[in-house]
């Protein structure tokens, strides 16, 4: 270490001081005072996970529920510990992540050595080993699952460990066996029910029917579908089993059940939306499952291995890796809390993000139509087909004026092209002459072009530039609306057009993929986004500056309202604006975080974490907000059916989207009404009265009043008179 | 059975041909429809005189106008200048296509707010405008081009008032390489008096330039002035950017593109003589291409009024009385002079022939209705021999009439709209005498006795 004090040294001449305020100390805290708390509800959360559900509380009753058996919970969180003091070591830390196999996993391990043996100093070694074990199969299989396959671990980690205690403790001859404890296997129920009941149970190493109630009373509160696949897969696996096995007399004791209600849960409702392909899928592979199971008993029996959750991983694993390779669109992106809740947000969703994803704006002004659009009859076919040709047309439809013959009859001919995207200038060819009516030049089929990059990954190629007309040159940065040059009728082109395509590599004539515009009137209708067709006619709407100004928060924008009620205050909301971690905006109310983002087309809210219903307002009213400003546009938009209803009314939505799902999403349509004034009407399905929703700004666009029916959030900025 | 021709005797003359080989007509133009619609049946049904618009050319005009510049620059917004003719109808139809108010007084605001025209939708220019007026367009959000200094300091006022910070337009005048070069709206750029404008503005921190307005002229018939004038704005907004950070958000360029109408002394026809609107939309998105930084598009202003409007008017008159002058000369009284076409001073109309009237042309002049020597609307035109109440079609006639005609010896006649359907509709009835009186104030004691007091009256002066 570098002595400071040392005079010999140049250093010597600085001088140190003890530090004056409390903060510079604070830069060591290894234990945060937060740190059991978070600790605690992510071990909650870990458990709810088990059975596909969420939510600390859920897990923090499932947890009581095992003080039943004292030993085996012990040992359980044990396994817990010890993966996360095995991970702190090696200086990760796992309770940051939401949604948690690597703290399930060792719960589980650590819970079945519970089950196996009596709690005792070697016990608490081999449960504190085995939640270890289990973090690193996680982690391994995690990742490996992850990169490779794009699948979910499941509990494969906590079978691996299991079956490694077992193979050990054939030697561990200083293991007590465990002692059930006198659990209530029955309380005079029918048979199946109280099999059923007690396989619940047994997920969480509990076959007492009280806790199988509880359990199935938690998933009932969580979801009704969630509820009614966990009955039928039961009733239907045993039954296969019964039939096969050509008795029913072991079947409703057997702890191997067990697989199939998570294969159920898992393939009818949280990684599959749930419909009635998910619902006979789950069919399928609770079916399958119960081959399985039985083949897996009978071999693992064999060598003393239980066979606890194999089938299910492994039916399931197959499942949706089949599924992900075929690009299923049943697979859910984010699963949510239940399978309501996917099908709500997942639905809604789709109807949301429907463009291209490579949403560019018009590469020229005015009113030009589609000549030639994706999929055409003429050069817009097989690698090329993603691709428009534009030209302007008369109130006759003609293209030109006089007679034709000549370049200059044509109203596109040396019209301006403009950029359509931000990005860079590839390359370009801008010497090949322009071909007079009537020839074309088969040599060079793009004519003069420029090759565009956009910084979000892919390339524009834009073709039939005017001899010379091209103002940019390569490593040219460009904004949207730059002018590239003129159209004129270089290379394959019969009359002056401009022509346009997306690829993924620079190479000229390399495959399209699609692309569509933004922001655009089609036949003069507004659209938001368009992949227009044939015939069209299209023409940019231009975005509003002080608009989108107004809508950038810069971190920490505090925004104040009162919240009304029939004009009557009910309270206050103060939204901060925050980045995430992932680089999305959100405003966050205390209670709920709702996500939002503003690109230069529009202003849209995405979501919302957490319950606010005050916050809420501010989704509903404003789900989406093209960034034009013209009175009579209309805009639409779709919200979660659960943002809009509450009660038995969502429930019941919620329920039915799986076999209706137009009956998931409210839809909303937006307008200006007058300078300041944005009005939107919500339709929800299958009800004739509709919400109203509107947004008023001051002349500065700051939000002045949010209304939804007859709640109001009222901002303290100045309203203009 | 031919028709009786009167026979007259016509001096023969030479050197009629100008030195541009134009004669003078020896046939009129017959025009006995106007939009579809037959002249008998308006004139039929709503008198003569009678202003007919076409709503079908206004609306064509408008797109062509528009279009030509739509498709040469990504951001262009149309000013639909009022003063050129606040008839509501017209208004309304240039709005539907998307045309701001263009507005130059507190009577064309009171217009167009009657209109329902939103303060987003109307741009202020003028160069006078009251303090109230100033006041409701700043709080309606309207576009306001500054014309004098005096003109920022009540805006300053108000901005002190409101505690806001007002964006305003400048207006500029400078020599766009024309003559006449005009000089007397807003702030000259060459002599400096515009750059001070925009210091004492930036002095106080009250207001902010966010757009700078020019109209260099009328009736321009070189489109580089345009291109010249544009290049003027664009550096001198850029100059403003340099100095006070203030980005140009628009460019307003004022209007004066020409109808396709005549002006008097010019022998070449309008067709011939008259860039073509693509021309002027060249030069100046040209021009805006040249000078703008890569990137930057500020909203393209045009406020073009007369080459909007002018085509789609037109004016029925008819003939109530034929006289021959001194020197022999035809001459011709109609219903329709100088009090319901101010343009007369400086266009030579298209005079046509409602029906077909033979007989030998010979030049003719057109006198109005008004007893004042200066009626004239033609004074030299060649006509055939017209009877009483035959009638003229007049063309162009849209521009400035409908808001400069007087209310002079005459009443002021119907004004009909031919809609695209082909109905007709009136969008504005002939006026009566209640339309004079309504207004004035007869003092009591200035009344004059009735008809029977009068005669009282008089009986008893001649008693004495």
């Amino acid at each position: 270490m570098l002595d400071l004090r040392d005079s010999s040294s140049r250093w010597g001449r600085l001088k140190l001081t003890t530090p004056a305020s409390q903060s510079s100390n604070r830069r060591w805290r290894p234990w945060k005072a937060q740190t059991p708390l978070r600790l605690t509800r992510s071990i909650c959360a870990a458990t709810a996970e088990i059975l596909f559900l969420r939510g600390a509380g859920t897990g923090a009753l499932l947890l009581t529920a095992m003080v039943l058996q004292p030993g085996v919970l012990i040992l359980g969180l044990l396994g817990v510990f010890a993966a996360v003091l095995f991970a702190k070591l090696l200086q990760i830390d796992l309770t940051d992540r939401p949604h948690n196999p690597l703290l399930f996993n060792p719960l589980l391990a650590g819970l079945s050595v519970g089950y196996l043996f009596q709690p005792s100093i070697p016990t608490v070694f081999l449960a504190a080993a085995a939640g270890a074990l289990a973090f690193l199969f996680a982690w391994t299989i995690a990742h490996f699952f992850r990169t490779f396959l794009w699948l979910p671990v499941l509990s494969l980690p906590f079978i691996l460990v299991s079956w490694v205690i077992h193979l050990a403790a054939f030697r561990y001859a200083g293991l007590a066996v465990a002692i059930l404890p006198e659990h209530v296997y029955t309380i005079g129920l029918p048979i199946p029910i109280e099999g059923f009941l007690r396989t619940l149970g047994l997920i969480f190493f509990l076959p007492n029917v009280w806790v199988g109630i509880a359990v199935a009373g938690l998933l009932l509160l969580n979801s009704r579908i969630q509820f009614l696949l966990a009955v039928s897969s039961y009733a239907l696996g045993t039954t296969l089993r019964g039939i096969l096995t050509g008795t029913f007399a072991y079947v409703y004791y057997d702890p191997a059940a067990l697989n199939f209600i998570l294969v159920a849960l898992a393939i009818g409702g949280f990684y599959l939306l749930s419909s009635p392909r998910s619902y006979l899928l789950a069919a399928i592979a609770v079916s399958l499952t119960a081959l399985v199971s039985e083949a897996v008993s009978v071999f693992w029996a064999a060598v003393g291995l239980p066979v606890h959750a194999l089938p299910y991983n492994l039916v399931t694993l197959l499942l949706l890796y089949l599924l992900g390779i075929s690009g299923s669109r049943s697979l859910i992106r984010s699963p949510q809390a239940s399978p309501e809740k996917s099908l709500d947000v997942e639905i809604t969703a789709r109807h949301r993000y429907q463009g291209s994803g490579r949403a560019i704006v018009l590469p020229f002004a005015g009113r030009w139509s589609v000549w030639q659009g994706c999929d055409s009859k003429w050069t817009h076919q097989g690698l090329w087909r993603y691709a428009y040709d534009f030209v302007i047309q008369d109130e006759q439809g003609h293209t030109f004026r006089s007679n034709g013959t000549q370049l200059t009859d044509y109203y596109a001919f040396q019209k301006p092209i403009l950029s359509p995207i931000r990005g860079w200038v590839v390359h370009l060819i801008s010497d090949l002459p322009d071909c007079p009516i009537g020839t074309v030049d088969p040599d060079h089929n793009w004519g003069n072009y420029v090759m565009l990059y956009d910084e979000r990954g892919f390339y524009i190629e834009i073709s039939h530039f005017a001899q010379h007309s091209i103002t940019v040159k390569p490593g040219d940065r460009i904004e949207r609306g730059t002018l590239l040059g003129r159209c004129g009728n270089s290379g394959y082109s019969p009359q002056p057009h401009i022509h346009i395509q997306a690829q993924l590599t620079p190479e000229i004539g390399a495959a399209t993929v699609p692309c569509s515009f933004v922001n655009l009137q089609v036949n003069d209708e507004f659209c938001t986004e368009s992949m227009p067709s044939e015939h069209s006619v299209l023409q940019a709407v231009i975005s509003d500056q002080a608009l989108s100004r107004s809508l950038t928060f810069p971190l920490d924008t505090q925004l104040r309202f009162r919240v009304t009620r029939k004009d009557q205050e009910i309270g206050t909301l103060t939204l901060t604006n925050f980045m995430a971690a992932d680089g999305s905006f959100y405003f966050e109310s205390g209670k709920a975080k709702l996500f939002y983002s503003r690109d230069p087309d529009q202003f849209m809210c995405h979501r919302l974490d957490g319950h606010d219903p005050a916050l809420a307002l501010l989704l509903v009213a404003l789900p989406k907000l093209p960034l034009v400003h013209q009175p009579g546009y209309l805009w639409w938009d779709y919200l979660p059916i659960g943002t809009v209803t509450t009660g038995w009314r969502r429930m019941l939505y919620q329920f039915a989207s799986s076999f209706y799902p137009q009956l998931a999403s409210a839809r909303y349509v937006g307008q200006w009404q007058s300078d300041l004034t944005l009005i939107g009407t919500i339709t929800i399905p299958g009800i004739r009265k509709k919400l109203h929703t509107a947004v008023r700004f001051n002349r500065a666009y700051q939000l002045v009043k949010v209304s939804v029916g007859d709640r109001a959030l009222v901002s303290q900025v100045e309203a203009d008179a | 059975m031919r028709t009786y021709e009167k026979p007259v005797i016509q001096a023969l003359r030479s050197g009629l041909m100008n030195k541009f080989a134009a004669a003078t007509a020896t046939q009129r133009q017959i025009r006995s429809t106007i939009a579809g619609v037959s002249v008998d049946d308006l004139v039929e049904q709503y008198g003569s005189p009678l202003f007919v618009y076409s709503e079908r050319t206004l609306r064509r005009q408008f797109r062509t106008i528009q279009s030509a510049f739509a498709t040469r620059y990504p951001d262009v917004t149309f000013g639909w200048s009022y003063k050129t003719n606040y008839l509501k109808a017209i208004c309304a139809i240039f709005h539907q296509e998307g045309a701001m108010a263009e507005l130059v007084s507190k009577m064309e605001y009171d217009k167009a707010k009657a209109l329902g025209i939103p303060g987003k939708q109307i741009i202020l220019n003028g160069p006078h405008k009251p303090f109230e007026t100033l006041q409701a367009a700043v709080q309606d959000g309207v576009t306001i081009n500054i014309d004098h200094l005096d003109e920022i300091e009540d805006l300053e006022l108000i901005a002190t008032q409101l505690d806001r910070i007002i964006p305003v337009g400048l207006r500029l005048n400078l020599d766009a390489g024309i003559q006449p070069c005009w000089s007397r709206f807003g702030f000259n750029l060459e002599s400096g008096q515009a750059k001070s404008a925009v210091q004492r503005i930036a002095g106080s921190g009250k207001l902010r330039v966010n757009g700078l307005h020019s109209h260099i002229g009328t009736y321009i018939l070189d489109p580089n002035a345009y291109a010249r004038q544009v290049e003027k704005m664009v550096q001198f907004g850029y100059e403003i950017e340099a100095q006070q950070g203030w980005r140009m958000e628009y460019l307003d360029i004022g209007g004066g593109f020409p109808s396709r109408s005549r002006l008097k002394g010019a022998y070449h026809a309008a067709d011939v003589l008259l860039p073509s609107i693509d021309e002027y939309a060249d030069a100046i998105c040209d021009a805006l291409w040249q000078t703008l930084q890569p990137g930057h598009t500020p909203k393209l202003i045009v406020e073009s009024g007369r080459a909007m409007v002018d085509e789609a008017g037109t004016l029925i008159t008819s003939v109530c009385g034929t006289k021959r002058l001194p020197n022999g000369t035809r001459a011709y009284v109609v219903d329709a002079g100088v009090n319901l076409l101010f343009t007369s001073f400086w266009y030579h109309f298209q005079v046509a022939l409602a029906q077909p009237v033979p007989g030998a042309a010979e030049p003719s002049v057109l006198y109005g209705p008004l007893c004042m020597n200066i009626d004239v609307i033609d004074e030299q035109i060649s006509l055939p021999p017209l009877s009483r109440g035959d009638r003229l079609v007049i063309s162009t006639v849209g521009a400035y009439n409908n808001t400069q005609w007087l209310q002079f010896i005459e009443y002021r006649p119907n004004v009909v709209l031919v809609a695209e359907s082909g109905d007709v509709e009136l969008i504005r009835a002939a006026e009566d005498l209640t339309d004079l009186e309504r207004r004035e104030h007869l003092p009591p004691r200035l009344a004059l006795p009735s008809n029977s007091n009068l005669t009282h009256l008089l009986t008893q002066t001649g008693g004495q």
